[in-house]
């Protein structure tokens, strides 16, 4: 999990607290909506670990699930404990509620405040239904692929061509720039 | 019962993954492994008929999201363009909107393109792969909309409003010109050479718009036109 948030998405893994994971989206500095954005695109990617390869490669592991909570504050980032030993910590307010929906939160949800809410794009904020007795918005199977096809998505609206890329089972399609595979404009769709 | 795309029956003795000694099939069989690797030809020797079917294996992220594919190649295949399908409808409603918002019919027909804007091309031997390759963007799309309950990328309106609009668009004619020409161009309404005009210049129809109408019926097909708009409500267009 710690390799996902730091590797895949560049942002901090501050501690371990048991089997919980602690990660810390801190850039760019005031850009609210990209940091929620990064923080629920970090959700999705920690959940697509979790069911499409830990229950792959430990099938035991099938009972398990990931609760994931999220929330946006200013806090204090420091190191502390002994030379040689010093641990990072994150102290706020947005910690203890992110730990707090996280808590409350079952196994496969993705959870975050109702401030956070507001700040998604209206495309991500679909993914999220409001839980009335918990006071704060769930999304469930939230996972890595939703936000390359909402990229994709605005690609196509944009009219540019796609590469379509076929492996020996598979199909996939790219619109980044220089992607490979077979460049293909979108047709202009129609319906009866 | 929902429309099926116009099929002329030309008397075809054979089926067509026969006439040639099996060629085109083969080649067919080629483009698909290369393309989707994972459906597979099937004929239907009783109907003389041949199917492209299996499980489509979308991959986002190493996530894979499985679509059960099922093209059927018409009779006078390859003159005429094959069908590709949702076959077991993963694909639903969104909410407050219609299926053919998301370019489906209700057997899960998938609509690639307005028919005069077809890729396809007969006379190409590797015009599957053109067609491959836009089934499997059109269900890359059908995932994005999934996710955002609008179709992603430019389309046509719905029904013969997606014929005006191609015809106000490929032939320069405005909007107003385009409606009342319609009922014309899809023979709703017969017009005398020496009739005024329909657009309402008071010329006669030979002198202001009938060789555009000629020339419109002439790119769309006549054939076409009749068949998909024989009973249509011109109120609709």
């Amino acid at each position: 999990m710690a390799r996902v948030v730091k590797t895949d998405y560049e942002a901090l893994r501050i501690q371990y607290q048991g089997d919980r994971v602690q990660a810390l989206v801190h850039l760019p500095q005031s850009d609210d909506t990209r940091i929620t954005e990064r923080a629920v695109e970090i959700a999705a990617g920690l959940q697509s670990s979790m069911d499409y390869v830990l229950h792959t490669v430990l099938p035991e592991s099938k009972a398990l699930g990931l609760a994931v909570g999220i929330d946006l504050d200013t806090t204090l980032v420091s190191k502390t404990g002994t030379r040689g030993e010093r641990d990072r910590i994150c102290i706020g307010l947005g910690v203890e509620r992110a730990a707090h929906i996280q808590e409350l939160s079952d196994g496969t949800e993705s959870s975050l405040t109702p401030d956070c809410y507001e700040l998604l794009n209206a495309d991500l904020q679909k993914r999220f239904a409001l839980d009335e007795v918990r006071k704060f918005y769930v999304a469930k199977s939230l996972y890595a692929d939703t936000f390359g096809r909402l990229a994709r998505a605005a690609a196509y609206s944009a009219g540019g061509a796609v590469a379509v890329r076929t492996s020996s089972k598979t199909v996939s399609v790219d619109h980044r720039e220089g992607s490979s595979g077979a460049r293909v404009l979108p047709s202009r769709s129609w319906c009866e | 019962m929902a429309p099926v795309f116009f099929r002329p029956d030309r008397g075809v003795s054979k089926p067509w993954y026969q006439a040639d000694g099996g060629a085109r099939l083969e080649r067919d069989r080629a483009i698909a492994a290369e393309i989707t690797p994972t459906l597979a030809f099937r004929l239907d020797e009783s109907r003389k008929r041949a199917f492209l079917e299996g499980d489509l294996v979308l991959t986002e992220c190493g996530i894979e999201t499985r679509v059960a594919v099922r093209i059927e190649f018409p009779p006078d295949y390859p003159r005429t363009e094959p069908i590709a399908f949702d076959a077991k409808k993963h694909f639903k409603k969104w909410p407050g909107k219609e299926l053919v918002d998301r370019h489906l019919f209700g057997e899960g027909q998938c609509c690639l393109w307005l028919p005069p804007k077809s890729r396809w091309s007969k006379g190409d031997p590797d015009a599957l792969r053109t067609f491959l390759l836009e089934v499997v963007l059109f269900f890359d799309r059908q995932l994005a909309y999934d996710l955002t309950g609008k179709w992603p990328g430019p389309a046509y309106d719905h029904g013969p409003k997606g014929f005006r609009e191609f015809i106000e668009e490929e032939f320069g004619v405005g909007a107003d010109v385009a409606r009342r020409l319609f009922p014309a161009i899809v023979k709703h309404q017969r017009v005398g050479r020496n009739d005024f005009c329909p657009c309402g210049s008071s010329l006669k129809y030979k002198r202001c718009h009938l060789a555009l109408v000629e020339c419109i019926q002439k790119r769309i097909g006549t054939n076409e036109l009749l068949w998909r708009f024989r009973r249509l409500d011109m109120s609709e267009v």
